[in-house]
């Protein structure tokens, strides 16, 4: 009867645990949630979500100006799309030359390399941004008569972009490998050549993986810290230039809670509702990213 | 007809060469990005030694003298990155003579710079070290892996063997997953509110900054822990309980067995992301200067990437080189946990071939 008494124990504890992991969800969801209605009630949502100035401080009134967040979220719009756009076309295509093309010995040696490097923290990428690319970027625009900030979005969204390679080339990978082997023969066997068999058959077969490997990329990229407060600017501007700096979300959030501050302190607070908002966009889309795999796998299971 | 095949071979080349192209350029960057930290961080592991009798006394390191006895002595900062470099700095013509000077008598040389290791942050370049920063990266490392081991395992355990099939749980499921992709910075705000604003521990210490990282290693775990539990086969499992073993012995005598190479690596790679965090640590305040290495998890600590990027926003130019220099020591120990991760993988990789 001992036996059963522990068993029952050890699933109890078992279930607590998964509970516990719930429970950080839900703790990071009220958190947020709390510190945010806190911020809202000093400034109101729609300052701070379609304010076009951010530049927080409190005015000898008692009054809070400079608390909107659009040029972050443009900030962080452009950046990550400098990221995308670099990461999209080269991630998929290395995907497929490693899943298709490359030999068996190859792919085993860059599938770890790939998984490796993803692991890779990004600081090293936000040091590599200021102590190298930005000195390069910044005489080849001198050389050429362009006026570039050191801290100019291209420079991070580059980075960014290379950060984020290894990470989406191994998700694309594996959407490719997982497809059943019989998709490439039966097109093979009608006569199509290998890139029209990737390009027709196999890309549109993996299409609702590569779309959650994109997203999960992107949830990356949005929620990057270091390289972007590193290599990317404090000042908000409004402007989608690519040579002029530009701030973003998780910059923001750095820097209003480094440095010792009040709890109540209403930069504080809206560091918090920052996170809310970052918190949000990520949630979305991770669940249709994940939503994408599952059915991906219901079909090629 | 021919033509169009002609063309169709054609692109099925260059489509090809794309491949391949974007590869070699990924590489590329990747290479220029390490060869770079390379070249500047590994002067940070030696030292410019002078012989102290010859040299004037402004060339010497001002800290030196009360540490080195003997023949060499440490120069300062200027000549280290003078000899190093050729980067003359604040040096006087005089100065970069008469250290020619004394390159022609071998009476300037380059030593290992064992105080790199042993030494904790300091203001002076050439006296910092990261012994602190490994040390609480140490402490930090363990209190993630006692918290959220054992957590993890027990609810991956919980949700692949026991869980009853409903939507109660296909909610908790995919909350998890989800959990595993959000930006790790946002532990670092739910730590902030958590740990040190509501519970009250003390602000940078090893404690609060593992208990973060912990919160985020722990759907990670959650994750990599069911996917090797559910490549055990079905089979071994239905044999065990039809040789009359209990859902508990069946659990622990063979399901957790066999997928205990898969459940290590997943532990591990999950351990090597947390040492390489940074943003989390930086909410809970990690980025004081700290001059002293931490004796307890309540002392307050500073971890490796932090005081890496402590160091990337200080002006000076031998912090560059010192930057440099953790890069590569943290990338060290990163490539080890994932090499070992790899070999576990690939050692104990077991076929489940029925």
């Amino acid at each position: 009867m001992r036996s059963l008494w522990v068993e029952r124990c050890a699933k109890v504890f078992f279930f607590l645990c998964a509970v516990g992991t719930v429970l950080i969800s839900i703790g990071i969801v009220v958190s947020l949630l709390g510190e945010t209605f806190r911020f809202f009630a000093r400034v109101s949502v729609f300052d701070f979500l379609f304010g076009l100035t951010w530049a927080p401080h409190t005015l000898p009134s008692g009054e809070e100006v400079g608390f909107g967040a659009i040029p972050l979220f443009t900030g962080t719009l452009l950046i990550t799309s400098i990221a995308m756009a670099i990461a999209l076309p080269c991630g998929t295509l290395i995907a497929v030359y490693l899943s298709e093309y490359a030999r068996p010995s190859l792919r085993q040696v860059f599938k770890p390399l790939l998984e490796t490097l993803a692991g890779i923290p990004t600081l090293v990428y936000g040091f590599f941004a200021i102590t190298t690319l930005a000195p390069f970027f910044q005489s080849l625009g001198d050389t050429l008569y362009i006026t570039l900030s050191s801290e100019s979005a291209l420079i991070a969204g580059l980075v960014m972009g290379i950060m984020i390679l290894p990470y989406m080339s191994s998700l694309c990978e594996d959407a490719l490998h997982r497809l059943p082997h019989s998709l490439r023969e039966g097109s093979v066997g009608l006569g199509a050549t290998a890139s029209e068999t990737i390009l027709r058959v196999l890309l549109p077969a993996a299409f609702p993986s590569l779309i959650a490997a994109f997203l999960l990329s992107l949830s990356r990229a949005i929620g990057e810290t270091m390289i972007v407060v590193m290599a990317a600017g404090l000042a908000a501007n409004l402007t989608f230039n690519p040579l002029e700096a530009v701030t973003t979300v998780t910059v923001q959030i750095v820097n209003l809670l480094t440095g010792d501050q009040e709890f109540d302190n209403t930069k504080t607070l809206a560091a918090f509702g920052l996170g809310f908002v970052l918190f949000i966009l990520t949630f979305f889309l991770n669940i249709l990213a994940l939503y994408g795999i599952k059915r991906h796998r219901r079909i090629y299971g | 007809m021919t033509s169009n095949l002609r063309k169709r071979h054609r692109q099925e080349k260059w489509f090809q060469r794309m491949g391949l192209f974007s590869l070699c350029l990924a590489l590329l960057f990747l290479g220029i990005i390490f060869g770079k930290i390379l070249i500047t961080g590994l002067p940070a592991f030696f030292k410019t030694e002078i012989e102290a009798k010859s040299a004037p006394q402004h060339l010497l390191n001002p800290y030196a003298q009360y540490v080195d006895q003997g023949k060499w002595t440490a120069a300062s900062d200027a000549v280290d990155m003078y000899y190093k470099n050729g980067y003359p700095g604040t040096l006087s013509p005089q100065d970069s003579q008469s250290i020619e000077a004394l390159k022609s008598q071998n009476k300037i040389r380059l030593s290992f710079n064992g105080a790199f290791f042993t030494h904790s942050d300091s203001s002076a370049p050439e006296m910092a070290g990261i012994w602190g920063a490994l040390l609480g990266s140490l402490l930090t490392l363990l209190i993630t892996f006692l918290t959220a081991f054992p957590i993890g395992i027990g609810a991956a355990i919980y949700l692949e063997e026991f869980a009853p099939k409903n939507s109660h749980i296909y909610w908790i499921e995919a909350t998890i997953n989800n959990l595993a992709a959000v930006p790790s910075i946002l532990f670092g705000l739910l730590g902030l509110l958590a740990f040190i604003h509501f519970i009250g521990l003390p602000r940078p210490s090893a404690l609060v900054g593992g208990l973060t990282l912990g919160l985020m290693s722990l759907p990670v775990i959650v994750v990599t822990t069911r996917a090797s539990l559910s490549a055990v086969p079905f089979a071994l499992k239905e044999a065990a309980l039809g040789l009359g073993a209990t859902p508990l012995q069946v659990l622990f005598h063979h399901v957790i067995p066999s997928a205990l190479p898969g459940i290590t690596t997943g532990v591990i790679l999950s351990l090597a992301r947390a040492l390489g965090e940074t943003a989390p640590l930086l909410m809970i305040g990690m980025v004081a200067f700290i001059a002293t290495p931490p004796s307890s998890f309540l002392d307050p600590a500073t971890v490796l990437p932090v005081q890496i990027f402590n160091w990337s926003r200080s002006p000076e130019m031998g912090f560059v080189e010192n930057t440099s220099g953790a890069i590569l020591v943290l990338l060290l120990i990163l490539g080890l946990l994932n090499g070992l991760a790899l070999f576990i993988r690939k050692k104990f990789e077991t076929h489940h071939g029925f």
